[in-house]
């Protein structure tokens, strides 16, 4: 009797069916749990992406900004509408430094946005530096030479950059970056214009 | 062979039923749990980056309208006049669709005086549902054209001392960083303030008229104005005296010109540069179209002993000077990186422009009158025994031109930023 009852209580495990439900909760619950996991690690990639094209954005522009409003003289043609063809790239002369005519070039390079600052000066006076659109004595009136004094990066994920207006300068920056776009759009007056 | 009693299978299979489906449960709440939290973690996060870039964007709409807010007050006719017309003026003004189908700016300017305001803008973006803005506060200011003297026809880095004297300003007042002493039958007029941030002190005997006399016993005490700098022979400044200079004479050869000129009238137009000192002796009529400008001291109607004995024979040998400024915004006057002396062989003074020492100015017993129109500055200012008097009219053109302005000054000035949300 005893014997009996032992074997009774060895045999007593989980059904088929019991385990097939059990199986697919867990299955599903883990689908489900993967399924957040990925939701949250495709938001956060978003997010950091986000952030990252704003911090860009905003570090172009400060600095862009800043200089614009102090330049005495905007080299580059700017349509006074936003009409095609809206250009890409701005030189002005630097407002900030007037001991020498230097001249500062915002412009994209693949996603990048680069800074260059120019400066032209004639052979015979090579560290005198003069417009760009000065010529020298006697004919034929040659143009200065160009020098590149230093480019660098100041921003990446740069899609598009526009520059129309007059003395209230429009710029649109368009930034993307893991699928993430963003269109920043400010004006700026040139004070020295 | 080893067997468990009966009675003890019997209490563990008593204890274990129900105990996997309390563990699943419990697993599957925690896992539940651990998901909601995600998601909501989520979600969170998303809300914030999006706001955090509507907010960038709103920002620099903002600052859009600040750009617009300077551009109309510098070339708007009607925002211009009333900006720099009157201490009341306001405008309210609200852009819509700026930038962004979306965005809209109000601007809002109130003056605190003339020419002086504070410029709100608040900023409103509507992306993706939700709807952010942004307030830029900013002060804006515009010099009306008022020379770094303020409206002082004579000014003092230290002190002004009159003795014996009278004298009008007319159009403005006096100002010194050190004190002011009037005596000994002195009688001053100023349609102006007359401001000392040390002390005024009047002697019992003399008398002084002003639109209001304030010292460092007055609530407020007149802050100090720094001294002017004028830019004689700065290497490689353009705008230097000396760069510009139409004429440039050593000491002897400006010596040796006015010798020529003795008995004569001399004129000498634009800017002329002495590198030494200029003395201007007691036979030499001087009619200057411009400035005369000196390395070292400028001395007027030298040598007293010989002009009083021609005097005695009836020869008058006072030497008459005349300034004359073209209105072209071209600088006039007397200006000394030194010292300035009028002495007593001086005759007539009348000029147009700045008397500008970099030492002391000394008006010393002049016959005749003095008329001067524009602003008499130095480190220390003496004048006596004028009993003819001397008439000063502030004019703040003569004074810019000389003392001229600063280069890429801007018109409106951005005083203070600050962001509100």
């Amino acid at each position: 009797m005893i014997k009996n009852n032992h074997f009774k209580i060895k045999n007593d495990g989980f059904t088929l069916i019991e385990v097939v439900i059990s199986l697919s909760i867990s299955v599903l619950i883990f689908i489900l749990l993967t399924q957040v996991y990925l939701l949250a690690q495709s938001t956060y990639k978003e997010t950091d992406a986000r952030a990252e094209i704003t911090q860009n954005g905003r570090v172009i522009l400060d600095r862009m900004i800043r200089e614009i409003r102090q330049t005495p003289d905007i080299i580059t043609q700017i349509p006074t509408t936003a009409v095609e063809p809206i250009p890409s790239e701005i030189m002005f002369q630097d407002g900030h430094d007037i001991s020498q005519i230097r001249y500062i070039r915002y412009f994209l390079s693949g996603t990048d946005i680069k800074r260059q600052v120019i400066i032209y000066y004639f052979p015979s006076a090579p560290t005198y530096y003069v417009h760009v659109y000065d010529t020298d004595e006697p004919l034929p009136h040659n143009p200065p030479i160009q020098q590149i004094l230093e480019e660098k990066i100041i921003g990446e994920y740069v899609s598009d950059i526009e520059f129309y207006g007059g003395q209230l300068l429009n710029i649109n920056l368009y930034l993307s970056r893991n699928g993430q776009t963003s269109i920043i759009s400010t004006a700026v007056y040139g004070r020295n214009l | 062979m080893f067997y468990v009693p009966c009675s003890m299978i019997y209490s563990y299979k008593q204890f274990s039923s129900g105990f996997a489906l309390i563990t699943s449960i419990f697993i599957m709440l925690l896992m539940l749990t651990l998901g909601l939290y995600a998601t909501s973690f989520v979600l969170t996060e998303m809300k914030i980056s999006g706001s955090q870039s509507n907010s960038v964007k709103t920002y620099y709409l903002a600052e859009s309208g600040i750009a617009e807010a300077i551009w109309r007050i510098k070339n708007d006719a009607a925002w211009k006049n009333g900006f720099e017309g009157s201490a009341a003026w306001s405008v309210d003004f609200t852009r819509n669709s700026a930038l962004y189908p979306a965005g809209s700016y109000r601007i809002q300017i109130s003056n605190t005086e003339k020419a002086k305001g504070n410029i709100i803008v608040t900023a409103t973006l509507g992306l993706d549902g939700t709807v952010s803005q942004r307030v830029v506060k900013t002060n804006v200011y515009k010099a009306m054209g008022e020379s770094v003297i303020g409206q002082n026809g004579e000014f003092a880095d230290g002190n002004i001392d009159m003795s014996g004297s009278n004298l009008h300003v007319y159009n403005g007042g006096f100002f010194s960083n050190g004190n002011i002493i009037i005596n000994f039958w002195s009688n001053i007029i100023a349609d102006g303030d007359v401001q000392a941030v040390g002390n005024i002190n009047v002697n019992q005997s003399s008398h002084i008229t002003a639109s209001s006399t304030r010292d460092r016993s007055s609530t407020p005490p007149p802050i100090s104005i720094a001294m002017p700098a004028v830019s004689f022979d700065d290497a490689g400044d353009p705008l230097s005296y000396k760069s510009r200079a139409n004429h440039i004479y050593t000491a002897k050869q400006f010596s040796d010109l006015l010798f020529a000129n003795r008995n004569k009238t001399l004129t000498l137009n634009g800017i002329n540069y002495v590198t030494g000192a200029a003395e201007i002796l007691y036979n030499n009529d001087l009619i200057i179209n411009g400035a005369l400008v000196a390395d070292g001291n400028i001395t007027v109607g030298k040598d007293y002993a010989p002009c009083v004995l021609l005097l005695l024979f009836g020869w008058s040998t006072f030497s008459d000077i005349t300034i004359n400024n073209d209105g072209s915004g071209a600088p006039s006057g007397l200006l000394s990186k030194g010292r300035i002396d009028f002495e007593t062989c001086l005759g007539s003074f009348n000029g147009k422009g700045l008397i500008y020492a970099n030492d002391f100015v000394k008006i010393l017993s002049i016959p005749k009158k003095f008329d001067l129109t524009g602003a008499l500055i130095g480190r220390k200012i003496t004048l006596t025994s004028l009993w003819e008097g001397v008439n000063l009219t502030y004019d703040n053109t003569m004074v810019n031109n000389a003392i001229g302005l600063a280069l890429f000054s801007p018109i409106v000035t951005v005083e203070h930023w600050e962001e509100e949300y």
